[in-house]
């Protein structure tokens, strides 16, 4: 058996995972998988929000190691779940594993359409607004507020700017523009409600999931990274929204708008 | 109840669509959206009956595991696919814009108050998740297996024998 090609795949994967929001123990997991159908008696795994360590060794086998430092972090299932299901093949028998490392190679995201990707985030805060409790005038402020926060969110992708910078941007969109339909439709909508709907595309509901589930794992160092990440977003977007709020609404500067 | 009704259509579209905005698979966003609608009934039931929305946030996440946990299993997909839409209904974008909104307004008293049930609502959606990850441990039995790859584990070991 070729393993220096076996460590290659299980760190591709590894990388593939964890590149793209998995759990660390799903990462672990996967690898000691795939690592584990070399039959050496260790097999080791260390994997961390920053970076893949993993070793095998056998008594005929001197030990290969390879060390993989993770940059970019994002949330795409589609890849994991592609992922997921080349390693269950191959680990069942099905693929050779020459032919798992060229798939893994291939493994890509899948995009979904730009014109409803584009209207996606609005259509989140239009959902969220009707399960809040808001009136019709509500979610006819969500759509347009939603419809900006969907123009921001594309434009910030064609300028390039990405994590807090554009939480904070973003929610400072949304802010602005709900103390602007406030301003144009008044008594008819509750500020609130507009607001706390229109915030939900942005909430970090991956990152408390992944938090919660990995600190409750044992895997404390992502666990902590991964609730600071939780946090700072929230703070991102109450800071956002609160930095609208208290230059053109009624908050300390008096109201600008 | 037509109230009701309405809200869980909205938090099913909700989900649905922030199904597509993390990227999920196609064949996983009906699900995704099932799961977040379903947490998202339970919470209106339980604000409903009058109970305390730390409480409400706690069943509710406690239904999402469950469902994503059932759901994980048939359809042999992670449970993060349905989990992250479920547990949306009661992550609290709510506590966080009512504490930016009272700090805005130098109220420091309902500043204290937000936080601290924001706080509790995250705790209150980690015991859940916790409690239904290790139930699942638990009775994994037959084809109730974790679905991420362990069954292949027990392979490997009849082989490593032979």
């Amino acid at each position: 058996m070729d393993y220096k090609l076996l460590m290659n795949t299980a760190m591709l994967a590894g990388k593939l995972m964890l590149e793209n929001g998995a759990e660390t123990y799903r990462v672990e997991d996967t690898m000691h998988h795939i690592l584990k159908t070399s039959h050496l008696e260790v097999v080791e795994i260390l994997v961390v929000l920053t970076g893949i360590t993993a070793s095998i060794s056998g008594e005929e086998v001197a030990p290969v190691t390879l060390i993989q430092g993770i940059e970019k972090r994002g949330t795409n299932l589609s890849v994991i779940e592609q992922v997921n299901q080349i390693s269950r093949r191959y680990c069942g028998a099905e693929i050779e594993l020459i032919d798992a490392y060229e798939e893994l190679k291939r493994v890509e995201s899948v995009p979904y359409p730009p014109l409803l990707a584009f209207f996606i985030p609005l259509v989140v805060a239009v959902g969220f607004t009707i399960s809040f409790g808001g009136s019709l005038y509500d979610v006819l402020a969500t759509l347009i507020v939603g419809l900006f926060l969907s123009s921001v969110m594309a434009g910030a992708k064609v300028i390039g700017i990405d994590g807090l910078i554009l939480d904070i941007a973003t929610s400072f969109g949304v802010g602005l523009m709900a103390v602007v339909m406030k301003k144009v439709m008044g008594e008819a909508i509750t500020l609130d409600t507009v607001v706390i709907g229109s915030i939900m595309p942005l909430v970090p509901g991956v990152a408390i999931t992944n938090a919660v589930r990995d600190t409750l794992q044992g895997d404390y160092i992502s666990g902590c990274a991964r609730i600071l990440e939780a946090f700072l977003k929230a703070a991102a977007i109450a800071l956002g929204v609160g930095v609208a709020f208290a230059i053109f609404g009624n908050g300390m500067t008096g109201g600008i708008l | 109840m037509i109230d009701i009704g309405i809200k869980t259509i909205g938090f099913f579209i909700a989900v649905f669509s922030f199904s597509v905005l993390i990227n999920s698979p196609r064949k996983y966003l009906l699900w995704a959206g099932i799961a977040g609608a379903a947490s998202g009934f339970i919470y209106i039931i339980c604000v409903e009956t009058g109970w305390n929305p730390v409480i409400a946030s706690f069943w509710s996440a406690l239904a999402a595991g469950l469902i994503s946990h059932i759901f994980a299993r048939i359809l042999k997909a992670p449970v993060t696919m349905f989990l992250i839409g479920g547990i949306l209904p009661t992550v609290p974008g709510n506590g966080i814009y009512q504490i930016m909104n009272s700090m805005l307004q130098n109220d420091r008293v309902m500043t204290g108050y937000y936080l601290t049930q924001t706080i509790e609502i995250a705790g209150a959606i980690a015991l859940a998740i916790f409690l239904m990850d290790t139930l699942f441990k638990v009775i994994r039995r037959g084809d109730w297996k974790q679905d991420s790859l362990r069954y292949t584990r027990q392979d490997g070991g009849k082989e490593e024998k032979r």
